[in-house]
Parts: C-alpha cells; sequence; structure tokens
C-alpha cells in the first residue's frame, strides 16, 4: 500500500472518531434540551420508511384469501348474532370479534348474542391498557379464548408500524394479543411451539403491512345477507368481525381508526387512515405466515455508520486536496447521489424484509463532510506541538 | 411388457393429474362489481352479491355498464367488464390483473414527483359540509332492498306542521326515466304493472320538498323488483329464517318485519 493511501486511512479514521464524538454529543444534547421539544416533536411520528407504504413501492394486485373482514357497521347485537351464526354455519377454523359489549342491553338481543358466542371457534377481544381491563359482560362472553386489542403499547408514538404479541402483566399473569390468540388457534399448538412464538412475540415486531381493508375478501353486513350462498369459501379461514366504517370503508367515520404507514401523509397532519380491525389482520397476516420484518440492531446499525461516515470522510479529504475550487460542488453532488442510493437500498431491503434506517446514516455521512475541518485544525494544532505524519496539508 | 407396464403408469399419473388440477382449479369468488350482473343457473337466474362463488355449471352475465371483480383461491384478480355470458371455463382462461411496475421503476417515479412538487395536493380546502336532507326523510323500503310483492308501500317521515305537498321520485334505472308524484301525505303506494314498475328491474327513489329539483343533488334509496326465480332461490332460506324466528315466539308479522329491516327483502 502507498504511504500516502495509508495517510489517507488514518486520517479517514481519527476523523470518523472525532466525528462520532461530536454526534453523540450533540445526540444527547438534543435528548436533555428541553427548548428543543417542538423540534423533536415535530420528527418523532416520522419515519422514512413510511414511504414504502404511502408510496405503493410494495403494491400487489393479489387479494388475501386466508383472513376474510366481515364488517359489522352499527347493527343491533341481534343482526351481529345473526351474522356470527351464518359464518359459523359456513365452518371456518377461527373467527375473531373485534367488538366489545361492556354493558348488558335487552333480554331478547342479549340472549341471542350470547348463545351464539358460546362457541370455542369464536375468540373475542378485550382491552388492556395501563393494567387496566376491559372485557365484554361475561354474561355474553362466557368462556372464550379472549385476546388484547393494544397494537404496541407504545404511548409515544401514534403511527402503528410495530406491534406486541405477548405482554406479562405486573401481576406475571401472561396476555397474548387479539391477533396472537387468533394464530395460536387457527396454526395449533405445535406449531406455534415449532415457530418459538411465545418468545418471538414477546418482543416489539415491525407490522408488515398486506394492504387495507380492500386488499383482504370483506364483506358487510348487507353482502352477507343479501345473498344466502354459501360465502367466499369461509371454511378453514380466518374470520375477522369488526368495525370498518359505514359505509364499509368510509375513512370519515374515525371511530376505531388509526393511523398506519399507509398514510399518504408522510409528515404533516393527517386524518387516521385504518381501522384497528384491519390492522389485527395485517398483523395475524405475518403471523400465520411467519413473514416478519426483521430489524437490524443499534450495534450493526452503528457499524454501518461508521463504516459509512469513514468512507465518506475519505472521499471528502481527498477531493478536498485535489480539488480546492471545486470540492464543494463535488461534495454537495455525492452527498446527492449517496442519499437517493442509500433511500432507494433502504426501501428494497425493507421490501425483502429487513428494516435499515438510512436517516441516521445519511445524517452522519452529512456530518463528516462538514466536521472533518475540525480534524484538519486540530491536526494543525498538533503539528505545531509535535510531529504528526498527515495526509491533510 | 415393461412398456406396457410404463404406459399403464404414465397413464395413471396423467388421469390423477387431471383429476388433482381439476379439483386445484380455482373457485371464483365475486370480490366487487358495478351495475346489475348475475349467475345464470339450471335455468334460473340470482343477482350476485360480494362473496358468491361461481359455481361449475353456472354462467357469469355482464351487461352493458357491469363490472365484475373475481378472485380466485390464490388472491389473483380478473376484472371483467366486456358484455357475455361467461362460463367458468371461459372465466379460468381470462388473464389475471398483474402490477407489472416494477421496483425501480416506482422509485425514481416517486422522486421525481417529489422534486417536481406534483406529489402536493392541488386541490383548494373548503370549510364546508354537505347535507342532502331529503334522505332523512325517506324509511321503507330502505336502501337496497328487494322487493317481491304486486303491491309496494312508500313511506316516509312526515315533517310536522308542512302543509305543502311531497315530490316521491321514481328512477328507472335501465331507461333512466324520472317519474314524479306530489302528495300531502307520507305514504304512497304503487302497483306492479308491468309498466313503470317491471319484476326485474332495479329502481331508485326519493322523497323531495321543491318540484323543482336537481337530479344530482337528490340522495336516492335503491330497490330491486325480484323475479319468481329469484325469490324461489331465496325461499327455502326464508323459510328456514321464519322458522327459527317463530321458535323464538315471534309473530308472524314480527318475522316479516324482521326480515324487512335486517335482511331488506319485502315480499
Amino acid at each position: 500500500m502507498k504511504k500516502k493511501t495509508k495517510l489517507l486511512i488514518k486520517d479517514s479514521f481519527f476523523s470518523s472518531i472525532l466525528t462520532a464524538i461530536i454526534v453523540l454529543f450533540i445526540a444527547i444534547t438534543f435528548v436533555n434540551i428541553t427548548f428543543f421539544n417542538p423540534f423533536i416533536k415535530a420528527f418523532e411520528d416520522f419515519d422514512f420508511l413510511d414511504m414504502y407504504y404511502a408510496e405503493n413501492f410494495g403494491n400487489s394486485d393479489e387479494i388475501n384469501t386466508d383472513i376474510i373482514l366481515v364488517n359489522v357497521q352499527n347493527n343491533s347485537r341481534e343482526t351481529i348474532a345473526n351474522m356470527l351464526e351464518e359464518i359459523l354455519e359456513e365452518e371456518p377454523r377461527v373467527i375473531g370479534l373485534d367488538v366489545i359489549f361492556k354493558d348488558l342491553k335487552d333480554f331478547y338481543s342479549d340472549s341471542l348474542l350470547a348463545s351464539v358466542l358460546d362457541n370455542e371457534k369464536i375468540i373475542t377481544a378485550y382491552n388492556y391498557n395501563d393494567e387496566v381491563y376491559q372485557y365484554s359482560n361475561p354474561l355474553l362472553v362466557k368462556n372464550n379464548i379472549q385476546g388484547f386489542t393494544e397494537i404496541n403499547f407504545d404511548q409515544e408514538t401514534y403511527v402503528m408500524r410495530n406491534f406486541r404479541g405477548v405482554k406479562t402483566a405486573m401481576d406475571e399473569t401472561e396476555h397474548f394479543s387479539f391477533a396472537s390468540q387468533i394464530a395460536k388457534q387457527y396454526l395449533g399448538d405445535s406449531y406455534w411451539s415449532e415457530l418459538e412464538y411465545d418468545k418471538k412475540l414477546r418482543d416489539i415486531n415491525t407490522i408488515k403491512y398486506y394492504g387495507d381493508y380492500d386488499s383482504f375478501q370483506y364483506l358487510d353486513s348487507f353482502d352477507f345477507f343479501a345473498s344466502y350462498d354459501k360465502k367466499s369459501g369461509m371454511k378453514d379461514k380466518i374470520v375477522l368481525v369488526g368495525f370498518f366504517g359505514v359505509p364499509t370503508g368510509n375513512h370519515l367515520n374515525v371511530e376505531d381508526m388509526k393511523w398506519t404507514p399507509l398514510n399518504n401523509r408522510v409528515t404533516g397532519k393527517s386524518l387516521p387512515d385504518m381501522f384497528g380491525v384491519v390492522i389485527h389482520a395485517n398483523i395475524l397476516n405475518m403471523i400465520i405466515k411467519n413473514d416478519f420484518i426483521y430489524r437490524l440492531s443499534n450495534f450493526w446499525l452503528g457499524i454501518i455508520m461508521f463504516f459509512c461516515m469513514f468512507f465518506c470522510t475519505m472521499y471528502f479529504i481527498k477531493i478536498n486536496k485535489k480539488y480546492k475550487i471545486s470540492y464543494r460542488t463535488r461534495k454537495r453532488t455525492f452527498l446527492f447521489v449517496f442519499t437517493i442510493v442509500l433511500m432507494g437500498l433502504a426501501l428494497l431491503l425493507f421490501k425483502r424484509g429487513l428494516v435499515l434506517r438510512p436517516i441516521p446514516i445519511i445524517a452522519v455521512a452529512i456530518l463528516a463532510g462538514s466536521y472533518f475541518k475540525y480534524y484538519k485544525h486540530l491536526v494543525r494544532y498538533i503539528k505545531t506541538k509535535r510531529k504528526w505524519k498527515t495526509y491533510i496539508k | 411388457m415393461e412398456n406396457i407396464y410404463k404406459i399403464k403408469i404414465l397413464a395413471i399419473s396423467f388421469i390423477i393429474g387431471c383429476v388433482f388440477s381439476s379439483q386445484g382449479q380455482n373457485d371464483f369468488f365475486v370480490h366487487f362489481y358495478k351495475g346489475v350482473p348475475f349467475i345464470e343457473q339450471n335455468d334460473s337466474i340470482k343477482p350476485i352479491s360480494k362473496g358468491s362463488i361461481i359455481e361449475k355449471d353456472a354462467k357469469l352475465v355482464i351487461n352493458k355498464k357491469d363490472v365484475v371483480h373475481l378472485i380466485d383461491d390464490k388472491g389473483e384478480v380478473y376484472k371483467i367488464s366486456k358484455t357475455g355470458k361467461y362460463k367458468r371455463k371461459e372465466l379460468k382462461k381470462l388473464d389475471a390483473e398483474k402490477n407489472s411496475s416494477s421496483f425501480s421503476k416506482s422509485f425514481f417515479t416517486s422522486l421525481w414527483k417529489q422534486f417536481t412538487n406534483a406529489a402536493a395536493s392541488k386541490k383548494n380546502k373548503s370549510a364546508v359540509v354537505y347535507r342532502g336532507d331529503d334522505i332523512l326523510l325517506m324509511q321503507n323500503p330502505i336502501d337496497s332492498a328487494k322487493v317481491y310483492a304486486s303491491e309496494i308501500g312508500f313511506k316516509w317521515k312526515a315533517i310536522p306542521n308542512k302543509t305543502k305537498d311531497y315530490y316521491f321520485i321514481l328512477k328507472d334505472i335501465e331507461t333512466g326515466k324520472l317519474t314524479k308524484f306530489g302528495t300531502p301525505t307520507n305514504e304512497l303506494s304503487l302497483f306492479m304493472d308491468d309498466g313503470m314498475l317491471k319484476q326485474g328491474n332495479n329502481y331508485q327513489w326519493a322523497i323531495t320538498e321543491t318540484k323543482y329539483f336537481k337530479e344530482n343533488e337528490l340522495s336516492f334509496y335503491n330497490f330491486r323488483l325480484i323475479t319468481k326465480s329469484e325469490f324461489k332461490a331465496l325461499e327455502p332460506n326464508i323459510k328456514e329464517l321464519s322458522n327459527y324466528l317463530k321458535s323464538l315466539g315471534l309473530t308472524q308479522k314480527e318475522i316479516k318485519s324482521t326480515i324487512s329491516e335486517d335482511y331488506k327483502l319485502y315480499y
């Protein structure tokens, strides 16, 4: 290796270390200075990878036929009971009912509902938040398996990017999410254990969205009763019964609607875009197909950041020495191309099932270009004190 | 001898293959439809609904302006809008919709939109709501109802202290013909006469307070006058449902009203 190259590598390495220290200092300062809170708040719900869904990069024309959604709309308990009975006749493997019937209403409709709900195929939902439980009335839901409906217990973030499948409560009892309970019932205990879901779903996992309600087979109550045909081959499928608008999909019915990465506004204010039951369907789809997205650990992200910083610094030091006049133009062009390539790569990796957050990497590349001049001054200062071999003039 | 044995094996494999491939042949389910397409099966016809299965001996009938999206077991979507009668065999020959857009193409298109600011919404943001107050008046038959009767009783909410006429609008969807009646009461009965009301046709109705209305500003309720064969297809289920409701202690009148309200069927 040439002596010059060796010096360039040495300078790039030390400059990267210095930049890393400065970045770390800025990061800590940002976290701790209250003054910057509005700035942090503005960006805390932003994730570049939301673009993947918002811009339809993973768009598929296929309709999911494993999970069938049924919209209860604003129907009475009596109608819901009839719908459930019709569904049960089609012999699906599992039915998930994403509706909580907190109070009793009237004897007639309540008794109808209670008699239909008394079926082991029906999994019901309960609300579990801050160690407070909200179940359906025990006279209506008796022996059914139940699952909590919270998506991820993250109170700071409003966009549903992650989910938690299993949670241990303060009293050491284990709670399974609504989607987990349905998947467990659908897959069977042995396959569930084979996939080690008890452990895997305890962690926070990234939701792999299949799509909104219209990416699934769906029926509303009218479709259901308008014809007495057998419906959509429900046999052995999962049927999720919940509310997704009147008429179906009406995004102005914000009851039980959440923000998801599918929202076509990646930043700024917008209406929530997906009904809770559809989020459960998306989670369920990835659990039953064992189709998870893997998150790159912070350790590996740190390593990648350092290497990017190192190579960028090397390039900047080199062009800084070689092109005095056009240095800034070249640096900016390089950063522009680097940003686009990295964004494309991150989206492609996301499509392949790996989460690589590009923003921190782009940030360190930009900072590497800005902060290596501090290293330059530092080297000049050291040279006044002692002999120091360097690539930089 | 060995050759005969090989031929036998090949023939059996072929037959098994054929059987399995025919069994594995996809079922077609209706995922979306527009207009009034229907299914013809054994000399009877029935309207399609979301989730209906196109069975082996059934034909899907697509008329003018009808659109049907079918999906198969794999979830592939088949969009049909061409007029005609489609047997299952013909449906299998159709090409499924494929998303041909590659990742790189989508990425650079999106990037270009961002650079040129083409992604920004150019819509004006008006702060106003639209109310079709007439929709609140209509009561019976409810929206998207199916009717099999020689007489249809239309009923709408009465506005207190109203002295002027209500205007009842009936629209034949097939011909687009509008008929208007003025009446001071909140009820009107129309009879099946093979003229204005015909079995097998789809209609819309609305109530307005002005005789000079704009059609596109009216909110209509839809209903279909089902044919005898359509009703016959539904009859066993109606009987089953009636028996069930009867066993719950409902009177004949209550049973009829439950079926009308919950299942949108008037007979």
